[in-house]
């Protein structure tokens, strides 16, 4: 497994769904690879910036809208469904 | 009507993301994690990841990172920032937010892998920028 692949499956490393034939392969990488350890470190600086938001007023309005227009795009309608 | 205009526009913006975001599941990443110039064509990191030598509290407190991580969220498509918002700023459980959102774990997962990954990309940048101004 090269680095590509890694940066690739982050997330589900991070989320404990890695598939279980990648399991060991991306394992191996990482415990080796100082790249990979500086990308996930990245990443984990991204997650703690956005924890540590506040979360504005403003952003419940919007995170309606993106949920009501995601809903209604699965869907297939045109949207105004009650959130 | 500008209103309107504007729930059209999401529900428009919604509807093409969540599609291709279904399609593109499995094959070659539609959307890479990380600027394929960053490897080799063989897949190896060809420089390194920055180290951005802070804390996460304390990069959450200066100012541009604010701005530039909330600009780059607010830029994000809908479902991706429905899915970043919700784990990443008010803490959802990810069983939480696929019921929330009526997606599949994994599709969630996409949706999270793709708006975190841009929200680094932008950090990157912010970082660098302040660098080499």
């Amino acid at each position: 497994m090269m680095c590509r692949e890694v940066t690739e499956l982050l997330t589900d490393a991070m989320e404990g769904t890695l598939p279980p034939g990648k399991k060991a392969g991306y394992r191996f990488h990482v415990a080796l690879c100082p790249y990979c350890k500086a990308h996930r470190r990245q990443v984990e600086a991204t997650i703690a910036t956005l924890r540590a938001l506040p979360a504005p007023p403003p952003s419940d309005e919007a995170r309606d809208r993106a949920m009501a227009a995601f809903r209604a795009a699965r869907r297939g309608t045109t949207g105004n469904d009650p959130v | 009507v500008a209103i309107n205009a504007a729930k059209t526009r999401a529900t428009r913006d919604g509807r093409m993301v969540s599609f291709s975001d279904a399609e593109s599941e499995g094959g070659e990443p539609a959307e890479p994690a990380v600027d394929p110039s960053r490897f080799y064509s063989w897949g190896l990191f060809n420089a390194w990841p920055d180290r951005w030598g802070e804390s996460p509290e304390g990069l959450s407190q200066r100012r541009e990172v604010r701005e530039a991580i909330e600009a780059g969220l607010a830029s994000l498509p809908d479902a991706q920032r429905a899915v970043v918002t919700l784990r990443d700023l008010e803490g959802w459980t990810s069983e939480e937010v696929c019921n929330a959102l009526e997606v599949s774990e994994s599709n969630q997962r996409v949706l999270l892998h793709r708006g975190r990954s841009r929200l680094r990309a932008v950090l990157e940048r912010v970082m660098r920028e302040e660098k080499n101004p």
